[in-house]
């Protein structure tokens, strides 16, 4: 029993140390904006989103405003624990949360203040979208049919397209549903590559390299950090790789026309901005969609492959192999 | 500005929630001497068939129940490779996790909101609805807390103890050890199932990667009671809030997040030295 009451002491001591730490954080300017970020994972896209966001807010509120990072570091439980602690503190102007768990995170507890969305492929089935809502933001649906018209120019040999994607992402399946009705309206035959995890990715790759003519990946978490691996197995068997986020052309795919994380982030700073600067309702904002019809394409790739430079209507952007 | 109130009502509450795994956590490493590495996949398999379950209209409460049995058969599962089939514990384990994540995903797609559907949270109209969820809680943990203490002191209760310290003494009784082994697995995994149904219906939603993790702070919570007590008690849960808690300080001290993991880890075995070194000088 002694015991008990010494840990549930200590407990007490834990929290009123949270308690005195927060009270003695310095405090810059006590009328700057303050916006909580509670971000899913590290991964170069959303950092890009993060970066953009914040670079183009400070711009906004000439650098009145102060940040508070979270990362969530991919683990469920975590985000919700930091939502929690976002949610406690009353001194936040609005939040800001990169990919769908964050946002699902976050929307869970905080009911009120705004929360800035970024990242999320498809808000509408996760129950953000209803007339008394506190979110809004950028999702980071691409325009899948403006991707297939490209990867058709680009590749008009192609017959059988494979799509790469993780089984378990949300935002992939979303995607996949529709490339895979885009791409059987202009007559191409599909099959599914699948991954459970990471490590599955070399075999599943190799797989879909012998019995496809071209890879085609959604905004897919698990695709962007083994992007490297996919890349080379896809040179390696010349076979056109096309991804869904322009960031990840310089690591080796052929092509994307998809998402730039970077203006996605700078995009959701101009809404906050409204919303925090303006007083906007995010009920009233909606989500927006993010930008897609830039098309970037990696030269070396291109000339490995024995490809010219296309014509193409889009705006189109070269880029050479990251060093 | 910082409502410590509502805070630490999120740390109890998380605490209680995963209380449960650390009580599932408990039962395989202390009480059948067995390193369950299915913990994960149960919490899992639990959550998804809540999630399911909640969506086609189903009681809150008996979705509960759901999530136990399957959970159960999870058990039997792990239980039955390593003592049938004679697989390592640890890789016993780990199959079934990985075999898990399939079905699950089959169950509970890769993500489900169950925003708008009755919870058992929601259940009670006269109380409000942010203690409701506290009182919920702790009315759940501590009423498993009581049965699980009541059953280990029945006969089956005794001799289960007695698999992790003295199997022969069953093998002497005429028991069969296997069977009991797999019992405790059961338990176990029925527990954390439960805990995953749990946390759908408080998150409301359902994530196919909301498992990961799991075991660590079912271990943590379970090696921080230790520091208490060693027996099966009241303590697994008191363990399991402090280690919400001091999660929410290394969250507080805002240390770059990159060093998370590694703050956790080191937090552990900070802890295990610290309870073997006052064992000793006891």
């Amino acid at each position: 029993m002694k015991k008990i009451v010494l840990t549930a002491t200590a407990t007490a001591f834990v929290v009123a140390a949270l308690l005195i730490l927060k009270a003695t954080r310095k405090q810059n300017n006590p009328n700057a904006y303050k916006i909580g970020i509670l971000q899913t994972a590290s991964h170069p896209a959303l950092d890009a989103a993060r970066i953009g966001f914040m670079e183009e807010l400070a711009l906004l509120l000439n650098d009145d405003v102060e940040w508070t990072i979270h990362n969530a570091q991919g683990t469920i439980t975590q985000a919700h624990a930091l939502a929690q602690q976002f949610h406690t503190n009353g001194s936040y102007d609005a939040f800001f949360a990169i990919a769908t768990p964050a946002a699902q995170a976050l929307a869970t507890v905080e009911k009120e203040r705004p929360i800035i969305i970024a990242a999320v492929t498809d808000p509408a089935s996760l129950g953000f979208v209803h007339p008394n809502t506190n979110i809004c933001g950028v999702n980071d649906m691409i325009d899948v049919a403006g991707q297939i018209q490209m990867l058709t120019q680009l590749l008009p040999d192609a017959k059988t397209i494979g799509l790469l994607y993780t089984s378990g992402e949300t935002n992939s399946l979303a995607l996949v549903e529709k490339m895979e009705k885009e791409l059987a309206k202009r007559g191409l035959r599909v099959q599914h590559f699948a991954v459970s995890s990471e490590s599955d990715m070399q075999a599943m790759t190799e797989s879909a390299c012998r019995k496809v003519d071209v890879l085609l990946a959604p905004t897919d978490n698990t695709v962007a950090s083994s992007i490297s691996l996919i890349s080379s197995i896809a040179r390696d068997y010349k076979k056109p790789f096309i991804v869904s986020d322009n960031l990840l052309v310089q690591y080796g795919p052929l092509a994307a026309q998809g998402v730039n994380y970077e203006e996605s982030g700078r995009q959701a700073a101009r809404i906050a901005h409204q919303v925090i600067k303006e007083n906007k309702k995010p009920a009233d904002l909606r989500i927006a969609m993010a930008d897609s019809d830039q098309v970037v394409i990696n030269e070396e790739t291109l000339t490995l492959l024995g490809m010219n430079a296309p014509e193409l209507t889009n705006q189109l952007t070269l880029v050479k192999d990251a060093q | 500005m910082i409502d410590i109130i509502q805070l630490a009502q999120g740390i109890i509450e998380r605490g209680l929630l995963f209380g449960i795994v650390v009580l599932s956590v408990y039962i395989s490493s202390r009480l059948i001497n067995f390193d369950n590495l299915s913990v994960e996949g149960a919490f899992g398999i639990g959550g998804a068939l809540t999630a399911l379950l909640l969506k086609y209209g189903v009681n809150p409460w008996v979705t509960l129940v759901a999530s136990m049995l399957v959970g159960a058969l999870t058990g039997v599962a792990t239980g039955l490779l390593s003592t049938k089939l004679k697989l390592n514990n640890l890789i016993s384990g780990i199959v079934v996790t990985t075999g898990l994540f399939s079905i699950t995903l089959k169950i509970g797609g890769s993500n489900m909101v169950i925003n708008k559907t009755k919870t058992i949270f929601k259940s009670l109209s006269i109380i409000p609805p942010h203690a409701q969820t506290l009182m919920i809680l702790t009315v759940i943990t501590l009423a498993l807390l009581f049965i699980i203490t009541w059953f280990l002191t029945t006969e089956i209760g005794f001799l289960l103890r007695s698999v992790g310290d003295a199997p022969q003494m069953l093998t002497n009784l005429g028991k069969n050890v296997d069977g009991y082994i797999t019992f405790g697995l059961v338990l176990s995994n029925a527990l954390a199932a439960l805990s995953g149904g749990l946390f759908v219906q408080y998150a409301g939603y359902f994530s196919i990667w909301a498992n990961i993790g799991m075991l660590i702070i079912g271990l943590a919570g379970m090696i921080l009671a230790e520091t208490i007590s060693k027996r099966f008690g009241l303590s697994l849960i008191i363990g399991s809030i402090a280690y919400q808690a001091l999660i929410a300080l290394t969250f507080e001290f805002q240390i770059n997040q990159d060093w998370n993991k590694l703050v956790t880890a080191s937090l552990i075995v900070i802890l295990i030295v610290i309870k073997d070194y006052t064992k000793r000088s006891r």
